[in-house]
């Protein structure tokens, strides 16, 4: 039986919300550290030990002096203003398996918010294509988790897009330094996408980059001739898969290289999710190398 | 061009195939919407160019491919603009040579080699020859028949002779075969004139001696038609066989037993384990032995037998094996069985006081106590000359002369008579030196042999005899004996004989030298003359010279030099096939005529020639494996005399010679090769029409597959 943040599983799990929170479970579960130390906590007060309450948040002081057992709880500080910024373009409908790109990317966005919410840091939402076409500006109640996952399950891919364009508008756009979390395709000039990164690394916000895949974007594994389609109107090409292959894959694997090359000069996190890996499993090894760098 | 399996030609639609199934997946091509397209349109743009070029010469790959194929199935022929122009209706010549060889009776599966062969021909008149045609047939074996010589167009008839045909117990030799058929097309003014010889391609058929250089004889066949080989043997007959009896002694009695002997060839390939090989006697069980024989080797069978009465005996031996080619499982004899044999001594027989040489000769040739009531087939009249034997010396089987003075010329003519009719004479040095060995030793028959003067030593550097080189078959039992002493005899006279090997060769190489001394002087010289031959001894057998009367070894040593000049005497009634016999009867026989029977089929009344001494039957060449039965023309069950025929051992080998082997044997000439029905009429047709190119095309179908698999996996096609 495939794991539950498999994208077979989760295709089938209607909800956003549910996708969202297997997701998250197997996130904590598959990580050695909780994501949300190393954030500064202060204290609030105490309140009566209650069965289920983690021991190492007893406090010993009060039960010396009282002889009952009483936890601390701390107000967590919001520092941190997160923006999830979601591609709608077109070419994020591919799927070949189980789930689209956008569908994959969708389900991301949404354990990424439980994420950060649960380590109370604030999130946001920029939907783009052509450009941004919904911002939600970031906000650290439950409700805030709601409306970003109805925004992500309202969605409507647009017919074009332009990644560069929408990066720079959305740099613009986000004046506070904070986290920017990109989901997308990149299927663009990587120049232009490069300089858009550049322009949130200007204004010192930190990025992170999820190149989202289909595993036959990268292989091109069709056999007879073949009418490709182009999803963002581009038209059609008939070819011999075959014939291209080799050009095609290396073609690929130079745009994932100048992507991660230039992201690395920028000091921004890339990582390129595929469609046909646990969801889960991708962010928990994405984010514990994440934080094992820091 | 023509082509051989021409309904083929239709698959050459199926060229068509590359292109059709290239629209079909057209047709059904798939479409795929697709996201990455910067990446799909660079690779596309990059490489269209490449991938245009790539796809037609891949199309034209694929459609040779498959028209090269079908080509080659459909098997063309490519002929000269000449040879088409003439080739078309020309009347065809064709001699059939069918090898009727005793080989050709090999059988297997129920069936024998020459049946085969027999539908090959027949195949060949029916279907390969139209009317108009003509056919010459010729049963191909060492001794060949004709029934068709000279160009027929009765083409049924030619196929009946072909069914008539029967297999014989002849030899195979294919150089008198390709002389006949060279002879065979000459006459025939036919445009096209073609051989076929139909054979089981047994390599000892080529390994007859013959007149003319090998290579000249096939070539002036290929120059006189154009010569297919039809094989229709497997690679491997497994056979054995067993050898013409041979008898010890040339010169058998009643009174002593004569061993029989036998080689059984195993060629089956496996070991030949207790086989068991009889002896039958005038239709008699005699005997049985048993023998085993490894793989590709012989064992020799024996029988000591004491025909029981004088007179004339036929037999066999048969190996109870079965085996493909039971004709050569039984090996034929037939012998006259004399009652004793007569010996004329000459020489002194001297006093008890001092015995002469003739006393120790005649008595080592009776012993005395057989002559005092014991029975010995030897009878001897010792006689002080030559002449004093009476009016004729013919009633002696053999003469021995010992210790007597020259001979005179009255002597020397009737010792030469004698020896000219088949008589022989062992002739002792005497005490006079070498002159009565010089006196005989004349005549062409003696060139090259020189008689010297006398030679004496003393006994302590006596000359003795160099047992190690016997040589001579009737002196095979002393050589290298230590029961016979022959090699202690010391001599202390001697005459000294010297060959002259030129001068002998020019004689013609007919004498022989039997035994020497141990200083390798001649000791003992047989000379061959007319039917007989003399034995002449350079040593005397006087004890006052030798102690050679004195040992043991001088008895069995005169009986076998007295049986080996006896058996000259005896006619010869063992012959291969193909061999003559010609029988003598005394002048007393009131017999004009004779009947001949073979072993199989009619017999034949044949007359004899008068001679001054005999009734002389000169006797068919033998065709078959058996006893031919000479009896009185109205009275075919009373046996007169008899003989035997047995085939060559050459013929029992059936080691099968492979094309590569035939066309080396055949000087490479050019030759259809055919090993069936089916493919000889492809051989014929290709060679009336032309070059076959099926082999050529199945090799360029196989070198375009290879290049397209290797143009497609360069193209990406295949990963």
């Amino acid at each position: 039986m495939p794991p539950l943040a498999d994208p077979r599983t989760l295709a089938r799990i209607a909800s956003l919300e549910l996708r969202a929170r297997v997701v998250v479970e197997g996130v904590i579960s598959g990580m050695h550290r909780s994501p949300h130390h190393g954030y500064s906590v202060e204290f609030a007060q105490h309140r009566d030990y209650t069965p289920g309450d983690e021991i190492r948040h007893i406090d010993w002081r009060v039960y010396g002096r009282s002889d009952r057992y009483h936890v601390k709880q701390f107000e967590e500080e919001t520092n941190l203003k997160a923006h999830i910024a979601l591609d709608l373009s077109s070419s994020m409908t591919y799927g070949s398996g189980a789930l689209t790109k956008l569908e994959y990317a969708g389900a991301v966005a949404a354990a990424l918010t439980f994420l950060l919410l649960r380590q109370r840091d604030t999130v946001g939402l920029a939907l783009f294509a052509d450009g941004v076409t919904h911002y939600l500006p970031p906000a650290g109640t439950p409700a805030q988790a709601r409306e970003i996952l109805r925004r992500i399950e309202q969605a409507r891919p647009e017919p074009t897009t332009d990644v560069g364009r929408t990066l720079n508008d959305l740099a613009e756009r986000i004046r506070r330094r904070g986290l920017v979390i990109v989901l997308s395709d990149l299927l663009e000039d990587t120049e232009s996408i490069l300089r858009g990164l550049q322009h949130f690394r200007h204004r010192r916000h930190e990025v992170i980059v999820l190149h989202v895949m289909d595993p036959d974007e990268l292989t091109l594994p069709f056999g007879d001739n073949t009418i490709f389609e182009g999803l963002e109107g581009e038209g059609r090409l008939e070819a011999d898969p075959r014939a291209l292959r080799a050009e095609y894959r290396r073609a690929v694997e130079e745009h994932i290289a100048t992507l991660r090359g230039g992201c690395r000069d920028l000091r921004t996190d890339y990582a390129l999710l595929t469609t046909d890996r646990p969801v889960d499993e991708a962010l928990a090894r994405y984010l514990s190398e994440r934080m094992r760098q820091s | 061009m023509t082509f051989l399996s021409p309904a083929f030609l239709y698959g050459l639609a199926a060229a068509a195939l590359p292109l059709l199934l290239h629209l079909v997946r057209r047709r059904r091509v798939r479409i795929v919407p697709w996201g990455a397209w910067r990446f799909l349109l660079h690779s596309h743009q990059k490489l269209r160019r490449r991938l245009r070029v790539e796809q037609l010469l891949l199309a034209i790959l694929r459609a040779l491919l498959v028209a090269t194929v079908v080509l080659a199935f459909a098997r063309p022929v490519l002929r000269a603009p000449a040879a088409a122009l003439r080739s078309a209706n020309a009347p065809v010549h064709a001699v059939i040579a069918l090898d009727n060889s005793m080989s050709m009776g090999f059988r297997r599966d129920g069936r024998a080699d020459f049946a085969r062969a027999q539908d090959i021909a027949d195949f060949i008149v029916a279907r390969l020859l139209r009317h108009g045609d003509t056919v010459s047939l010729a049963l191909a074996s060492s001794r060949p028949q004709v029934p068709v010589r000279e160009p027929s167009h009765d083409l049924e008839g030619a196929r009946r002779k072909i069914r008539a045909a029967t297999v014989t117990d002849n030899g195979t030799d294919y150089r008198a075969v390709a002389r006949l058929c060279a002879q065979l097309a000459a006459p025939s003014r036919a445009a096209r004139k073609e051989v076929y010889l139909i054979t089981d391609n047994q390599l000892t058929g080529f390994a007859q001696p013959i007149e003319g250089r090998a290579d000249e004889i096939w070539s002036a066949l290929a120059k006189a038609a154009h010569v297919t080989w039809v094989d229709v043997a497997e690679d491997r007959r497994p056979n054995a066989s067993l050898s013409a009896p041979s008898f010890s002694r040339g010169f058998v009695t009643p009174a002593s037993p004569v061993r029989i002997e036998t080689d059984v060839a195993n060629r089956t390939g496996r070991r030949l384990e207790s086989a068991v090989v009889r002896l039958e006697v005038n239709g008699r069980p005699a005997g049985s032995a048993v023998v085993s024989a490894a793989p590709n080797s012989s064992a020799r069978a024996t029988f000591a037998h004491l025909f029981e009465q004088a007179g004339t005996q036929t037999g066999r031996l048969v190996l109870d094996t079965p085996d493909g080619l039971p004709t050569d499982n039984s090996g034929w004899f037939a012998l006259s069985v004399r009652p004793a044999m007569r010996v004329l001594v000459v020489g002194p027989e001297g006093t008890a006081a001092r015995p002469g040489d003739a006393l120790f000769v005649s008595t080592a040739l009776a012993p005395t106590g057989v002559s005092e009531g014991g029975s010995s087939d030897v009878r001897v009249t010792v006689r002080p000359s030559v002449t004093a034997a009476g009016a004729s010396l013919r009633g002696f089987d053999a003469i021995v002369v010992s210790g007597t003075g020259p001979p005179t010329r009255r002597e020397t003519d009737a010792i030469r008579d004698y020896v000219h009719a088949g008589g022989g004479v062992l002739v002792f040095a005497s005490a006079q030196g070498g002159r009565t060995l010089q006196a005989l030793a004349t005549g062409p028959e003696a060139g090259g042999l020189q008689i010297g003067a006398g030679q004496a030593t003393s006994l302590d550097r006596a000359f003795t005899l160099d047992t190690a080189a016997l040589s001579h078959p009737a002196l095979a039992m002393f050589r290298g004996s230590d029961e016979a002493d022959l090699a202690s005899a010391k001599f202390t006279e001697r005459v000294q004989m010297r060959l002259q090997g030129a001068r002998t060769r020019a004689a013609g190489g007919r004498i022989r030298l039997a035994a020497r001394f141990a200083d390798g002087q001649p000791a003992i010289v047989e000379i061959p003359a007319g039917a007989g031959s003399i034995l002449l001894c350079a040593f005397p057998v006087n004890p006052s010279v030798t102690d050679l009367p004195l040992k043991p070894a001088f008895v069995p040593l005169i009986h076998q030099l007295t049986a080996h000049l006896a058996s000259g005497k005896l006619q010869r009634r063992m012959v291969g096939i193909g061999g003559e016999c010609v029988l003598r009867f005394p002048l007393t026989s009131t017999r004009e005529s004779f009947r001949i029977t073979p072993p199989a089929g009619a017999g034949s009344i044949l007359p004899t020639t008068g001679l001054p001494d005999s009734l002389a039957l000169s006797c068919p060449p033998a065709t078959q494996a058996g006893i031919y039965r000479v009896s009185t023309p109205n009275d075919p069950a009373r046996l007169v005399d008899a003989y035997a025929a047995n085939a060559s051992p050459a013929e029992s080998d059936l080691a099968h010679a492979g094309e590569p082997v035939l066309r080396r044997m055949t000087g490479g000439i050019q030759m259809g090769y055919a090993r069936s029905a089916e493919s000889l009429r492809d051989a014929v047709r290709t060679t009336r029409h032309g070059y076959d190119m099926s082999e050529g095309l199945l090799v360029t179908a196989l070198a375009l597959l290879a290049i397209e698999a290797l143009a497609a996996r360069l193209a990406g096609r295949r990963t």
